[in-house]
């Protein structure tokens, strides 16, 4: 059997013939082909991702985006900012010039509470109207008033007091 | 004169068209076969799928057989080289009858040596020199000595590492060890990296040889 070292095949090297030139013209084509079926589909898995745009160049020249370093605003993590308002701070100004500064009460007139007092009797007086209560604010699946909730539960506890009183025990 | 006009006209019955020797104007295949090689080699490439409807036997395609060094070089000139080829890609050279299958009657009780370069490695950038060394040791049939154990030589281009493979025709130690020896030195591996030997039987899986 003739064998041939790696040295005789190198020297050969310029004697090259192409055999099936159209053959490997085919060949070369789809290797193309799948080549930029391949980058298609690079360049559509990058544009999916959610970024801004912004990238840069990582220690090996490839393209990176910043999605990882970016924090998402805290209200989508939970943290939600408190919206309410704070109560002003009312300045007061004695006759030495000194300003004090006072948080005003929100009901301290004698009037409002006496209104307010009227207001709950007359709500007691009335017998057989439904009230509802204003729970708009209140989640649905708490009860609108926590006294309600003890109400409601079942209890099945045992009262050993009461059974000791039972006259049916005989 | 009647027996020389015998002669004469045997003589130039003999110098017909048809017993003409072969010249580059005729058959310019055979004339530039100058350097014949042992065993026809076919070159097989699978493609990288590129739509779910396509099965194995889609992707894995004949390229082109060839008989000489002349042609082998022609035809390695013109194809991409190992680091050209797409990922999930595959180049088979393989005698000509054998398809790159483990299935094949001539692979099944077989298996192969292979190594696999890890992209990040310092061999990884010489990868086309060490595929064209092992083309080379494989049609030169350098790869083994009279054993003819070898079927053909594989290369799969992954993301994380690149394999070249030896495939044999079976799984007898004795026979295999050299040529996994001769392997090792053709990929310039150093004694810390290992070829190993893997069988295509499933029954046999465990059994594998590392050097």
């Amino acid at each position: 059997m003739a064998k041939y070292s790696e040295e005789q095949l190198l020297a050969i090297k310029e004697e090259a013939h192409v055999p099936q030139e159209e053959v490997l013209a085919a060949f070369n084509q789809l290797v193309d082909e799948v080549k930029a079926h391949a980058a298609a589909e690079a360049e559509k898995y990058r544009l999916s991702k959610r970024t801004n745009g912004d990238s840069y160049l990582d220690e090996h020249g490839v393209e990176r985006s910043y999605h990882h370093l970016n924090r998402r605003r805290p209200s989508r993590t939970g943290n939600k900012p408190n919206l309410r308002k704070k109560s002003v701070d009312a300045i007061q100004v004695d006759q030495d010039g000194w300003a004090t500064m006072t948080k005003q009460r929100k009901s301290f007139n004698g009037e409002q509470d006496d209104e307010r007092k009227k207001f709950q009797d007359s709500v007691k007086d009335i017998s057989g109207m439904k009230m509802k209560p204003n729970n708009k604010n209140l989640g649905s699946s708490k009860a609108a008033d926590p006294r309600d909730v003890l109400a409601d539960r079942h209890a099945n506890a045992f009262n050993a007091f009461l059974a000791l009183g039972d006259d049916d025990d005989d | 004169m009647i027996i020389m006009s015998e002669e004469l006209t045997t003589k130039t019955d003999e110098l017909s068209l048809d017993s003409q020797p072969t010249t580059v104007l005729s058959d310019k295949e055979e004339f530039t076969a100058k350097h014949p090689l042992n065993s026809k080699w076919t070159l097989w490439y699978t493609k990288p799928q590129t739509s779910s409807s396509e099965s194995w036997h889609d992707l894995l395609k004949p390229v082109i057989t060839f008989s000489s060094v002349e042609e082998f070089w022609g035809i390695y000139n013109s194809i991409p080289s190992a680091n050209q080829l797409p990922m999930k890609s595959d180049y088979h050279l393989f005698k000509e009858g054998i398809k790159p299958e483990w299935e094949d009657e001539q692979n099944s009780k077989g298996g192969k040596w292979q190594h696999a370069f890890a992209k990040k490695s310092e061999q990884a950038s010489q990868i086309n020199e060490l595929w064209l060394r092992g083309l080379l040791s494989v049609i030169g049939e350098t790869i083994e000595d009279d054993e003819d154990e070898v079927n053909g030589i594989v290369l799969n281009i992954r993301s994380k590492a690149t394999r070249i493979g030896i495939w044999t025709k079976d799984c007898n130690e004795e026979k295999l060890r050299p040529v996994g020896e001769r392997f090792k030195k053709v990929l310039r591996l150093s004694d810390d990296h290992k070829v190993e030997f893997s069988s295509h039987d499933d029954e046999a899986k465990d059994k594998k040889i590392v050097l």
